[in-house]
């Protein structure tokens, strides 16, 4: 915690042009960055694709690129928000921390802030985090679901200050600078 | 010097008065006809020995223990006595399992880059759409709502067109947040500006 302040971990893995990177961005509740990370892209060899065969994808998403980034980051958030849902079992298991997958929805805002109802799928829960927004699209793990009041709390804090979802695009653009600048030498 | 045969004739001769001619055996084998036969055959080689034949070689190694003869060569010849194309004896023993070193790990390193996202732009959108009342404002009209900001610790804002976004860089060196604001973005009718900004502190309700 910083200033009294919730930390807010925002975790991508990007798979594309036959390479994997990621990048873990931790920021204060105002968006404030506190911590960023990223890893170097990982282009898997032809050897290493056959020999790794299916299993490359989530050994080079998990066990290297999510597994670095984790055990790099210094200052560590209160919970991680991740665009993929796949991701949230491996980076609870990495940081012992809960991770929630995040998307926006295009469903009608909820009557009021804060307002959080459950889907009816396992685990995911639309939360009207701010008055001027679509309601955002929760996923949790089932051993994480039931405190998702708690979780509630601390997104519609958060925004309050910030746009939620906001910090995943200036990652994005924060790894095209980095691939411009290394292209370039 | 004649032989007895020879003598035999002569007396022969002289008694029969030469009518009759006793010849020797030689001379009736010479006058023999000779007669000569082509005869074909098939020639085949066969090698009386067995061809040697290597069950076991001084360059085969395995796990570090060399594999032996034992007499295994036929032909008496020794393992000493064979060559494989392309290496020599001493040579071969450098082949071996190559081991292919995984390195993925040592290249996907996480990088410490503080610097380079605090020269990204926040964003905010444009969230007129999510007004349940917009304001009505008299010569002039709402455009773009943009929220919520910290005006006080706005380094620099930059309006995208073709995003319809706002862009904006915190002074991360500023200590002081200050409160935050909504930024609206009006059209104005009749004045000289079309275009107005205007912050309202966050705390107002604008629809």
């Amino acid at each position: 915690m910083e200033h009294g302040r919730q930390l807010i971990g925002y975790l991508t893995v990007d798979t594309r042009e036959n390479y994997f990177r990621g990048a873990a961005l931790v920021t204060d509740s105002r968006g404030i960055p506190a911590d960023f990370r990223y890893t170097e892209p990982v282009r898997p060899t032809r050897l290493e694709r056959i020999l790794y065969g299916s299993a490359l994808d989530i050994y080079l998403k998990e066990d290297i690129i999510l597994d670095n980034l984790i055990s790099a980051v210094e200052t560590k958030p209160s919970l991680w928000l991740l665009e993929n849902e796949d991701l949230i079992g491996p980076v609870q298991k990495l940081s012992k921390l809960p991770a929630i997958a995040v998307e926006a929805s295009a469903r009608s805002p909820l009557e009021q802030s804060g307002q959080c109802e459950p889907t009816g799928e396992e685990g995911v829960f639309m939360l009207q985090a701010d008055n001027i927004s679509a309601p955002l699209r929760l996923t949790l793990s089932p051993e994480n679901a039931p405190k998702i009041s708690q979780f509630a709390r601390i997104l519609t804090a958060s925004a309050e200050e910030m746009e939620l979802m906001e910090p995943f695009s200036r990652v994005a653009r924060a790894l095209e600078a980095v691939l411009e600048s290394e292209s370039k030498q | 010097m004649p032989s007895l045969l020879d003598e035999i004739g002569r007396k022969l001769k002289r008694v029969f008065l030469g009518r009759i001619v006793v010849r020797g055996w030689g001379e009736l084998r010479r006058k023999t006809p000779c007669r000569t036969w082509t005869h074909f055959r098939e020639v085949s080689v066969k090698p009386l020995r067995i061809e040697p034949r290597v069950k076991s070689a001084l360059f085969v190694e395995w796990k570090n223990s060399r594999a032996k003869s034992a007499g295994s060569v036929l032909g008496g010849y020794a393992p000493k006595d064979f060559k494989v194309s392309g290496f020599t004896l001493g040579a071969s023993r450098e082949l071996g399992v190559k081991q292919y070193k995984f390195n993925i790990k040592s290249r996907a390193r996480a990088r410490h880059a503080m610097a380079r996202m605090n020269g990204v732009p926040s964003t905010r959108r444009n969230r007129i759409l999510f007004l349940k009342k917009p304001p009505k404002m008299e010569r002039s009209t709402l455009l773009a709502v943009f929220t919520p900001i910290f005006q006080e610790k706005v380094a620099k804002s930059a309006l995208d067109k073709a995003s319809g976004n706002l862009l904006f860089w915190y002074d991360n060196k500023r200590v002081k947040m200050g409160d935050k604001y909504h930024l609206l973005l009006l059209r104005v009718f009749g004045g000289e500006k079309p275009l107005k900004w205007v912050w309202l502190p966050a705390d107002k309700k604008i629809g």
